[in-house]
């Protein structure tokens, strides 16, 4: 597989400025495509703690869980988790990994029929479980579903140090079933394990969602991919956030390498193009002083597959230093949407409905303005768009629970800005 | 400074030339410029992975970091540039001309470019000055020099040999014409005559590198397209004591007789010549914001160029001075300029005289500010002799041939 890493940015600073900015496109391509059907594993995680018991919670649970498993590959190694106060192993036996075919998917569908709601949540403990059953697979493309409520009983911060011990060892999605679980807490799982969240609802859209899921999990050929970060001395880096195809800051994933870089984890990587904003602060310059604000690579352990160079010029030519750089004011743009729409759902949620409808205006005017049509869909279900231009917006009197757990997941979702100019 | 030779012909020596001066072969070793032993400027000089700037491994000149300046030229500790090829470049043509380019002190690198080449009893000289609010100026720069110089390298000079009468000083800028696009020189001066063909090639080799500038909108960078690369041109070709001259955009080209007024050949394209031309006080113009507003550049938003041209036969000897606005503009007098030439001409008394005045005035420029960059390249200019004039009455034929058959 080969990278390629593109750096977009207006490198001119005005006198005293010491902020730079640079959206960087890394692209792979090469690998071979299409889904594999050895060196994987896929992990399925199905709640099955007592709060699954309601609304029919457990049924669709069940029925997410098989139609992930029908989209495994043949050849592929998998395990299904139940979870409950403790982890148990629902299939195969407990420690072992299955290897894919038409009669071991048949024996874990029946296994999953066999799920029954009882005891509590606990997912630290079956995302520690899961950890070492990919253990046993070192090299493998390693990805996980987290079906799930999302109402955590483990004792406060046991999930966090589980998360920070675990990160980066294997992907995990997280889908939440029904619309009591919280969004911020499964938002918390798929950040740390660089994974996506989104809502179960729909019941008939679920095949097609686990088959690009899964579809996307296993196209990967790169299993460790990172950027690495060099910047001068006196510099330090503000933020590295994939802002591309979704919001996720990598700032605090940062590995030191070395006393001036960082490495930050992008995950699996198949063919496939995802953009980075870098901000780093740098000791000002004087006029006509150029500086190499930060080195940014593409690596995979040791070996460098791309590099590119954000720089910084001081100039007194305010024609230059004003040009706005059309890449990073689009992210940055998209970047504050996704920020926005949780600013108003949480005031919504706090009673705040002034603060909520500032809030969601000013995401709908956003929206608007980055042809971000998916995300503008979303909201119009949570607030009447007026005028989107002025973000003019009113509240909905009564929002679908469902609607607004999509809107909140969706939020991080970005559009990419054209490349014409 | 290396000097190259034609391997066919043995004829041509050029500096910063890539086709031999007599016989038109490329030469092997193309445009050699620079003190510091740099080699020919490459496409586009923003230091990158792969790209050498030759400091690897040098000390950082900004925070004395112990060799740590890396292969792409930035220093590994405090991320400053440590320099770049084209910071600072001279071309030594020895007695026949020399050019010196230079970052100055307030840009971050060096927009302008230069073209040297010569020739036995010949010399093709640019300056060409990256537009700043263009995005890849440096790049437009260095391909219309390059384009330029090439063009003239090629042609065939109708008035290599060519003589005419020597009581001639030079033409004044109200006498330069518009290029020839096809139809003949207006009432060519008589005593002109053997330099106005200089000057149509002049003016061809301004077109072709219009041309060259104006396709980088389309190619490397995309954002090329919507603020493409531009950049001023002013270009001579001196052969014997005939010149030609041409320009667009504000770089200029004066002629600084060994004895009395220096003339400015060379009328800017610019937002206050414009206004001065129309009447304003030239002080108050030339302190305008506006004053460097350039009217007339090369680049694919140009339109069609009409480059200005002009000639004239050195009846008396004299400087031929090329420079950018990172000069002239602390000297914008003629008569001003002209003393700080012949001043630095007669400070230069060392093994390399016409180098060392052109060091001296980037000097000055610098010392006065250095607020843009400085190119500047001087050449001696022969005056006619009678034995030029009688040899000139032979070769007419030929010469008049040579023209017909390049155009």
């Amino acid at each position: 597989m080969s990278y390629s890493a593109e750096a977009f940015q207006n490198e001119y600073l005005a006198m005293g400025a010491s902020e730079v900015n640079a959206i960087v496109t890394v692209t792979s391509s090469g690998g071979e495509g299409g889904r594999r059907s050895a060196g994987a594993t896929e992990i399925i995680i199905v709640d099955a703690s007592g709060s699954m018991q309601a609304e029919g919670r457990m049924a669709a649970a069940r029925q997410a869980a098989k139609a992930a498993v029908n989209c495994i590959d043949d050849g592929v190694r998998f395990a299904i988790i139940a979870g409950v106060s403790t982890a148990q192993q629902l299939f195969p036996d407990p420690g072992q990994l299955a290897e894919a075919s038409p009669q071991s998917r048949a024996d874990a569908l029946r296994a999953i029929d066999r799920l029954q709601a009882s005891g509590g949540t606990a997912m630290g403990a079956w995302l520690l479980l899961a950890a070492q059953l990919f253990d046993q697979r070192p090299g493998d493309i390693k990805h996980a579903i987290l079906l799930t409520d999302g109402d955590n009983g483990e004792r406060f911060g046991y999930l966090e140090s589980v998360l920070e011990q675990i990160a980066g060892r294997f992907v995990c999605d997280c889908r939440g079933v029904g619309t009591n679980w919280k969004v911020s807490e499964l938002r918390k799982i798929a950040t740390a394990m660089l994974g996506t969240v989104d809502i179960v609802a729909r019941p008939e859209g679920l095949t097609a969602a686990f088959e690009q899921m899964i579809t996307g999990a296993m196209g990967k050929t790169a299993a460790d991919v990172q950027l690495k970060v060099w910047t001068p001395v006196n510099a330090t880096v503000r933020f590295v956030k994939q802002v591309e195809p979704q919001v996720m800051d990598l700032t605090g994933k940062r590995v030191e390498d070395g006393p001036r870089a960082g490495r930050y984890p992008l995950g699996s990587w198949g063919q496939e193009s995802r953009d980075y904003h870098v901000c780093i602060d740098v000791p000002s310059g004087k006029a006509g002083d150029e500086m190499l604000a930060a080195r940014i690579s593409v690596v995979e352990g040791d070996t460098v597959h791309a590099q590119s160079l954000v720089r910084a010029v001081w100039t007194e030519d305010t024609a230059l230093s004003t040009r706005i750089n059309r890449q990073v004011a689009h992210y940055t743009g998209q970047a504050e949407l996704a920020q926005t729409i949780q600013d108003g759902i949480a005031a919504r949620e706090a009673g705040d409905e002034r603060t909520a409808t500032i809030k969601f205006g000013r995401a709908a005017q956003l929206a608007h303005e980055s042809g971000n049509k998916a995300t503008e869909e979303l909201l119009s279900k949570v607030v009447e768009i007026e005028d989107a231009a002025t973000g003019t917006v009113r509240l909905r009197r009564k929002v679908n629970a469902a609607d607004e757990m999509a809107l909140d997941t969706q939020s991080t979702k970005t559009v990419r800005v054209g490349r014409s100019q | 400074m290396i000097l190259t030779e034609c391997d066919s012909c043995a004829e041509g020596r050029a500096t910063g030339a890539s086709f031999c001066e007599a016989c038109g072969r490329r030469l092997t070793d193309t445009a050699s410029v620079g003190a510091a032993g740099e080699t020919e400027a490459t496409p586009a000089d923003a230091p990158g992975p792969g790209r050498s700037t030759g400091l690897a491994g040098r000390d950082c000149p900004h925070c004395a970091a112990v060799g740590a300046v890396a292969a792409d030229g930035y220093c590994e500790e405090c991320g400053m540039l440590a320099g770049r090829p084209r910071d600072h470049t001279e071309a030594d043509g020895d007695l026949m001309a020399a050019a010196v380019s230079d970052r100055g002190r307030r840009h971050h690198r060096n927009e302008d470019a230069m073209w040297l080449a010569v020739g036995s009893d010949a010399v093709d000289v640019v300056v060409c000055d990256g537009v700043s609010a263009s995005f890849d100026p440096d790049v437009a720069s260095e391909v219309a020099a390059k384009a330029a110089g090439e063009l003239l390298a090629r042609a065939q000079h109708p008035g290599h040999a060519a003589a005419g009468p020597a009581d001639r000083p030079g033409t004044r800028p109200d006498e330069a014409t518009a290029p020839d696009t096809g139809e003949e020189p207006t009432e060519p001066v008589e005593p002109d005559e053997p330099a106005l063909p200089i000057a149509e090639v002049v003016g061809r080799a301004i077109q072709g590198a219009g041309e060259a500038v104006a396709q980088l909108a389309g190619t490397g960078d995309p954002r090329r397209a919507t603020s493409n690369p531009a950049c001023t041109i002013v270009a001579a070709a001196v052969r014997g004591p005939h010149v030609g001259f041409g320009w667009v955009g504000d770089s200029r080209v004066y002629w600084i007789p060994a004895t009395g007024p220096a003339e400015q050949l060379s009328e800017d394209d610019s937002w206050a010549r414009h206004v001065i031309a129309m009447g304003a006080d030239p002080r108050v113009a030339m302190n305008d914001p506006k004053a460097h507003a350039i009217t007339a550049w090369l680049g694919a938003d140009a339109g069609r160029i009409s480059p200005r041209v002009g000639a004239f036969t050195a009846g008396a000897p004299g400087h031929l001075v090329l420079c950018s606005d990172g000069l002239w503009n602390y000297l914008t007098d003629p008569a001003d300029f002209g003393d700080a030439v012949r001043s630095a001409l007669r400070v230069a008394t060392g093994p390399r005289p016409l180098l060392e005045a052109a060091r001296a005035l980037v000097a000055y420029a610098n010392s006065a500010g250095g607020a843009d960059n400085i190119t500047v390249a001087i050449v001696p200019v022969p005056p006619q002799t009678d034995a030029d004039m009688a040899e000139a009455e032979g070769d007419a034929v030929t010469d008049s041939d040579n023209e017909t058959s390049e155009a």
